[in-house]
């Protein structure tokens, strides 16, 4: 009976994110709390429904996500492994309850929408997907535990734009069900925000070069996590109604809130290039004025001293940012 | 038989040992040769999320089925950590994430290495390497139940057999799956068998033994798989592999305890 207790209690420190009590309370599915018959008498929105199908993908592109995060030294981290494994299972049930009220609404095709990429696109996708991992791997394990921080970085950025996204859906379209859920859906991810904002907090004042790589690697990714692999048109529709100017630099107003990241505005940005019209041309230009990039970064000599492997010790921050 | 990934992803559950009285280990704690192979059971457990990277980086991310149950097999085994876990402290045997990771960390340039190997193999050979990976994990994951249930038998300790059986019964819906996934992909593509065959031949060993010492995988085999009662278990894991598409005659398990020297 006590099981649990002892191992809990071995080496928590006081005020540090439990990673072991959220895994043992991890929130599963939420199919019983949704009250599909209300959908008959009362529709949600067909807009709401088209943003519903779009953010099952999102939640659910976490092995996506895994797969080029779990390549680097992150991967040795087994607190942040251990977080990630509770994360992915809950956002996999978040993923769940979005795509039940999408098929009670009779839209299962939206999914399709979602996921359909013009032939051009998903050649490149799936040329960059296959080289991802291989890239990620020698860039990552040549640059060494400080990219932990950049990993951290991006689930926090992500978790507060999706965030703001969906409370603003609630707001759009205050069908009861949805609501509820959706408060549901935010107090599940206010425990991921607690573990990703304070070790993100934490790791970047701990490293000038964590914060470099972070201000560059967060620059590369399209938010929000998991757009790069869906349809343009549904990202654009996500920008258009959920997140407008104010909402966006609101979110960024966060972003630069964290150490070395006061000059990033990727919610403006990344809502700038949802909403800008562009054909397969121009998107192709971005991808690989992305690629460019990356490849200099390889190619710049390492900033700064190399930091020790250890990323438990909290260091003093050199404000590089100041 | 079909895996049917909907049921399998509703009623996945962390393994509950909440209502088993672990304070007994207190009072009679459990042998040397049992807390070792107990901690390396452990550990493999923790270290799935790595097993977990080794097959995303094939194209089976994309699969939906693949990803929902990988994401649920990996919060169990990861719960079998800690239940496993819970029975070490009760015997002052302390598991931390600061460990795992220094374990994870000595892996060193072979464990860098592996994902771009992977990930190379999956891009060129195609979706044939599914096969391969599905196999595998088929492979180990008969291997976990065999291990556990053994286990069980050999200490025959009633809140141990009880937890382990438990854990074991999990073990055995991750084998469904995979057998399953290996069954159909083999049975579709003779490709993919030659290269299945290949790969389990020459390159197969038992769970763990790419991350615990020879010393300790050499234990827990001689420990779970040694003697004739453990042999008789290795040849049905070797039977159940050897009865996938164009696999057949295959002994794997057994080569492995005949190349560490484990006394049938």
């Amino acid at each position: 009976m006590a099981a649990e207790h002892t191992t809990s209690a071995t080496g928590v420190e006081p005020g540090r994110f439990d990673v072991r009590e959220f895994a043992r309370t991890a929130v599963g599915s939420h199919r019983s709390e949704i009250d599909l018959e209300a959908f008959a008498e009362r529709p949600l929105d067909p807009a709401t429904v088209r943003l519903l199908a779009y953010a099952r993908e999102l939640e659910r592109s976490t092995m996506t996500y895994l797969r080029n995060v779990l390549v680097t030294p992150t991967h040795k981290d087994a607190r942040v492994t251990a977080f990630l494994t509770t994360w992915a299972f809950e956002k996999y049930w978040i993923a769940d309850s979005f795509e039940v009220i999408v098929k009670a609404h009779g839209q299962e095709s939206l999914a399709a929408q979602v996921q359909q990429l013009p032939r051009l696109r998903a050649l490149g996708l799936e040329l960059a997907e296959r080289a991802t991992p291989i890239v990620e791997s020698f860039r990552a394990n040549s640059i060494g535990t400080d990219v932990i921080a950049l990993h951290l970085a991006s689930v926090t950025v992500d978790e507060w734009i999706v965030e703001a996204a969906y409370r603003r859906l609630a707001e759009l379209d205050p069908h009861p069900v949805l609501v509820a859920l959706l408060e549901h859906v935010a107090t599940v991810k206010a425990r991921h925000r607690l573990f990703v904002v304070a070790d993100t907090e934490r790791r970047l004042a701990g490293s000038k070069r964590a914060r470099s790589l972070a201000r560059r690697g967060l620059r590369r990714i399209a938010w929000p996590i998991g757009a790069s692999s869906l349809a343009t048109s549904e990202t654009t529709f996500f920008y258009e109604h959920l997140l407008d100017g104010q909402l966006a630099t609101e979110v960024d107003g966060r972003v630069r809130g964290l150490p070395g990241l006061e000059q990033l505005s990727l919610v403006a940005d990344a809502r700038a290039a949802a909403l800008t019209p562009g054909g397969p041309g121009a998107r192709l230009a971005r991808r690989i004025g992305r690629t460019a990039a990356s490849i200099a970064h390889r190619r710049r000599p390492p900033i700064g001293r190399p930091e020790p492997q250890s990323t438990t010790t909290p260091r003093q921050h050199d404000g590089d940012h100041a | 038989m079909a895996f049917d990934i909907d049921k399998y992803t509703e009623t996945s559950t962390k393994v509950a040992w909440q209502d088993l009285d672990f304070s007994v280990f207190r009072e009679n704690p459990l042998p040397e040769g049992t807390l070792r192979s107990l901690r390396y059971m452990c550990d493999i457990e923790y270290h799935t999320v790595c097993y977990l990277r080794d097959m995303l980086v094939t194209p089976s991310h994309k699969d939906e089925d693949v990803t929902a149950f990988m994401t649920m097999w990996n919060r169990e085994e990861f719960w079998h950590g800690e239940a496993l876990a819970a029975v070490l402290a009760e015997h002052d045997v302390i598991v931390d994430f600061d460990e795992l990771k220094a374990t994870r960390l000595k892996l060193g340039w072979k464990d860098r290495l592996d994902p771009v190997k992977q990930s190379l193999l999956g891009n060129i050979v195609g979706s044939g390497f599914i096969a391969v990976h599905m196999v595998w994990g088929a492979a180990n994951e008969w291997s976990a139940v065999a291990a556990y249930n053994r286990l069980a038998d050999l200490e025959k300790h009633p809140v141990l057999a009880e937890l382990l059986r438990r854990i074991a019964k999990q073990e055995a819906r991750h084998v469904a799956f995979y057998a399953t996934q290996a069954r159909e992909r083999l049975g579709k593509s003779k490709r993919a068998q030659v290269l299945a065959r290949f790969a389990l031949k020459n390159f197969w060993g038992p769970v763990g033994s790419g991350v615990m010492t020879d010393d300790e995988v050499k234990h827990v085999m001689g420990h779970l798989m040694g003697g004739p009662e453990g042999r008789k278990e290795a040849a049905k894991i070797d039977a159940h592999i050897a009865k996938m598409p164009g696999l057949d005659g295959l002994t794997i398990v057994q080569d492995a305890l005949d190349a560490r020297g484990i006394a049938a």
